[in-house]
């Protein structure tokens, strides 16, 4: 067909014509082994259409069992996240907190070893200050004077002198009979 | 006469009945069903066979083109269209092509009238006019047409359809100008048509 329909042949050459070129060759029989060749060459399916059919509806089944197992277990495992991500927070927050107790607690006993190691200083003197009776015009911020203190010397210093008078600008206490400003 | 159309009728009808035979038995193909070659063969095969063996010329060449054939209609069975043409129609088409593949191989030329390839053996829906068989009147109405036509015409007509060689190739075959064999094979052509048209 297709060589006669070259060179603007096929204008002419309705289908007709070509299929009856094609039926209106002498008949012949071909061999009876011809048969038997055609038909042992044509293997068998593995599967037949309904066998596949059922294979394909059983996956689909069990991917959509799949499927659905998977997003329970997703939605399992999203709320053990967000359980865990709750406690985590909740461990952070109180891990803060007890850092800043920690750092009270560090602050507490810093000062609590600088006053003892003050007062447990070996060269440390006990100095019983007389006193004077307070002035009647004296401000309230001399009223304070402390009538005794304790003072580092150390060996630098010179001892104080008998019945001294020593004013100090701060007192580690009040004493009892000083009046309350 | 009632007789002889009382005949043709009845060739027509077994005709239809076995296009749709054909058909049913491809749809079953498709499913496995491997008795549904051998009804297919017993009905097709002599029509191929002789197709193949008019083109080749040889017994052996002509079987193997037909074995060749029916085991692309197996292998193709599912997904061949039965509303593109009577399976008969397509299994002559690929015979055609294989046949006139082989005799050029055997004659050292190079091109090929089809390719090997399986899917474009598949008729298209464009060629479906092209996949209609001819009743067994029609057939015999083109044969004695053929026989009517010139020596020069039927044997221009015969290159190009039985050797597949185009216009060019059979006048230098015939050393004949291709004007004289474009000629031929028209006249020859419409001879034909006409004897169809009757």
């Amino acid at each position: 067909m297709d060589s006669i329909a070259k060179d603007d042949e096929r204008g002419e050459l309705e289908p007709p014509i070509l299929q009856g070129l094609a039926q209106a060759v002498p008949q012949v029989d071909p061999s009876p082994e011809l048969r038997a060749r055609v038909l042992k060459a044509a293997t068998p399916r593995s599967a037949s259409s309904p066998n596949r059919f059922v294979a394909w509806r059983l996956a689909t089944a069990a991917s959509l069992a799949l499927a659905a197992g998977l997003a329970i277990y997703t939605s399992q495992l999203k709320g053990r996240i967000t359980g865990l991500e709750r406690e985590l927070s909740d461990s952070r927050a109180q891990s803060a907190a007890s850092r800043l107790l920690v750092a009270d607690a560090q602050t507490a006993a810093s000062r609590a070893q600088s006053a003892v190691a003050i007062l447990s200083a070996p060269d440390v003197a006990r100095v019983d200050l007389a006193g004077q009776p307070v002035s009647p015009n004296a401000s309230p911020a001399h009223s304070g004077a402390a009538r005794e203190a304790w003072c580092s010397a150390r060996r630098t210093c010179r001892p104080f002198p008998p019945g001294a008078r020593i004013n100090c600008g701060s007192s580690p206490r009040r004493h009892p009979s000083a009046p309350a400003c | 006469m009632w007789v002889l159309l009382a005949v043709l009728d009845h060739s027509a009808a077994m005709s239809n009945d076995g296009r749709l035979a054909d058909q049913a038995a491809v749809a079953r193909m498709a499913r496995g069903d491997s008795s549904a070659l051998a009804e297919l063969y017993d009905r097709n095969a002599r029509l191929v066979f002789s197709l193949a063996q008019r083109i080749l010329q040889n017994h052996a060449d002509a079987e193997d083109v037909v074995q060749e054939v029916f085991a692309q209609v197996w292998a193709q069975a599912g997904r061949y269209d039965t509303s593109r043409g009577a399976v008969a129609a397509w299994m002559l088409m690929m015979a055609r092509s294989r046949a006139i593949d082989r005799l050029r191989s055997r004659m050292s030329r190079p091109e090929t009238l089809s390719e090997a390839g399986v899917a474009e053996t598949l008729p298209d829906a464009t060629t479906r006019q092209d996949l209609q068989l001819l009743s067994a009147e029609q057939v015999a109405c083109l044969r004695s047409a053929m026989h009517d036509l010139p020596a020069a015409q039927r044997v221009a007509l015969e290159l190009a359809y039985y050797e597949g060689l185009t216009h060019a190739e059979i006048a230098g075959r015939l050393s004949e100008p291709l004007g004289t064999v474009k000629t031929r094979i028209r006249q020859a052509v419409i001879k034909l048509r006409e004897s169809l048209i009757r």
